[in-house]
């Protein structure tokens, strides 16, 4: 089980987080990872919902034009989600983290047992203190395929989970959104420091689960 | 008599865990570097190749350190999550080493009985084969948690071949065959070489006293020919010890069960 008092964080990064021109940014993929690592140090729960297998599939196939063709992208998910964990398992590895992959749809709300499943696979992982990195599964289901970013997904994690807040990570740059299981507010942060600073400094909450309000499923990003 | 076999082209393969692993458990890497080195050079030579294979909670386990298999639910599916990852590598690893690319397909057997999650499976594996890339599918054990307990993949390979209409599935194994009584208790059993349609005598063997013959389970095995029959789809249960047997299965010799599904495909 979840150790008592640790603060769950579920970390949404989409592909234009982690990515320039559709090519995978490296820089930016090791800075998520050294964020995490962190706070995964500073004694929070972290998962991490990662996009960015198609463009790790593009990179190994050497395409450079975003294909349109939905089961070319399925195609290209499918083998770049390989590429996508063996990128992260090696750079946190360097910070001394292990991950596990976890491939889910939205439709998971559908479900009890799926959802009993997850949750019970995600919870043991993290109670050994491996960082799951969530994706959705576009072998099945193309909801996400065409989107921007995975927020919708990440949200529906944090809502089963009854995580305490989900993190955006916005762009290259160092801006990300907070949003709070018990507020709703946003918060912004324009750089890795002041994200640092908030999470550092704040006194874990041991919130009721029921005092939770669930997060929305849909954002309105700008 | 199995002449036939020779002009298949479109082969899924599925592999158990007790063919990729020691008897300790661990992984037998020499192991893989061959079925992926038969896989290979089948694909090279025209055939559509899909892989259908167990081992995470195998590499998994092994991450972890744990001397044994997991038992409880929750830690196996953990293994799985851990591990899927490590054999994703080290599948991806050895094809490479022969230029050859991988997709990873993870599904669950509910993902085929829904219409929109069965079609997009379909365009997926349709669309990897096309563009020469092998998928290797394995059940999503995160999210269901029936295949761990039950069926060590050879129902969701049996799917598989279904989905992509296939014209053999392989599924190899630590048994030679179907034998015409437990081998392990009386010494007069046989293999049966060829069956042309699952009778309830057929049935009855896999399930009576021969439910104990090796790991996987003969009676999953008959569930999935039974899948095969039924979209006519032909089907070898054969030993996976060595997976040259896929060759030898390939230029027709008798190895293992056949299961003749082929001659009423249209």
């Amino acid at each position: 089980m979840i150790k008592q008092n640790k603060e769950l964080i579920v970390f949404s990064v989409g592909d234009n987080a982690i990515s320039k021109n559709y090519t995978p940014n490296y820089e930016s993929i090791e800075r998520v990872c050294i964020l995490i690592s962190n706070l995964v140090n500073k004694d929070y729960n972290v998962i991490l919902v990662s996009a960015g297998a198609i463009l790790m599939g593009m990179k190994k196939f050497h395409l450079e034009k975003y294909p349109e063709d939905v089961s070319l992208k399925q195609a290209l998910a499918s083998s770049g989600q390989i590429e996508l964990i063996k990128t992260y398992q090696k750079i946190f590895h360097r910070y001394s983290q292990d991950v596990a992959q976890i491939l889910l749809t939205r439709e998971i709300i559908k479900s009890h047992t799926r959802i009993k499943n997850a949750k019970d696979t995600l919870n043991k992982l993290l109670s050994i203190n491996y960082i799951p990195i969530i994706n959705e599964n576009d072998t099945v289901s193309v909801e996400d395929i065409e989107s921007k970013n995975n927020y919708p997904l990440a949200s529906v994690v944090a809502n089963f989970l009854n995580a305490n807040s989900i993190v955006i990570k916005k762009g290259l740059n160092e801006k990300y959104d907070i949003i709070q299981a018990y507020s709703d507010k946003i918060i912004k942060f324009s750089s890795e420091n002041e994200l640092y600073k908030y999470f550092y400094q704040k006194k874990q909450i041991s919130v009721n689960n029921d005092k939770l309000k669930a997060f929305p499923l849909t954002l309105e990003l700008k | 008599m199995r002449n036939k076999i020779t002009e298949l082209k479109r082969i899924a393969v599925k592999i158990g865990t007790s063919s990729l692993t020691h008897k300790n458990g661990k992984f037998d890497f020499s192991k893989i570097e061959q079925l992926v080195q038969v896989l290979s050079e089948l694909k090279m030579q025209g055939n559509e190749i899909t892989l259908v294979s167990s081992g995470a909670i195998a590499v998994g386990s092994s991450s972890l350190g744990l001397e044994k298999r997991p038992e409880v639910k929750e830690e196996k599916q953990a293994c799985a999550a851990i591990g899927q990852t490590g054999l994703m590598s080290i599948y991806e690893n050895f094809f490479n080493k022969k230029a050859q690319q991988i997709g990873q397909i993870l599904l669950t057997k509910d993902d085929l009985e829904i219409e929109s999650r069965l079609t997009n499976a379909k365009n997926t594996l349709e669309k990897l084969l096309d563009i020469g890339i092998i998928p290797i599918v394995n059940e999503n054990d995160t999210i269901s948690t029936l295949q761990i307990q039950f069926g060590d993949n050879d129902t969701l390979s049996a799917y598989v071949s279904k989905i992509i209409n296939a014209d053999l599935l392989i599924i190899l194994s630590d048994i030679d065959g179907l034998y015409t009584a437990d081998p392990k208790s009386n010494p007069n059993a046989t293999i049966i070489p060829q069956i042309n349609a699952i009778t309830k005598n057929i049935e009855n063997l896999a399930k009576g006293s021969g439910s104990t013959f090796g790991t996987g389970g003969m009676q999953t095995k008959i569930e999935a020919a039974k899948i095969c029959q039924a979209s006519n789809i032909s089907m070898i249960i054969a030993n996976g010890e060595n997976p040259q047997i896929i060759n030898e299965i390939l230029k027709g010799k008798q190895i293992g069960t056949f299961f003749n599904f082929y001659k009423k495909k249209k």
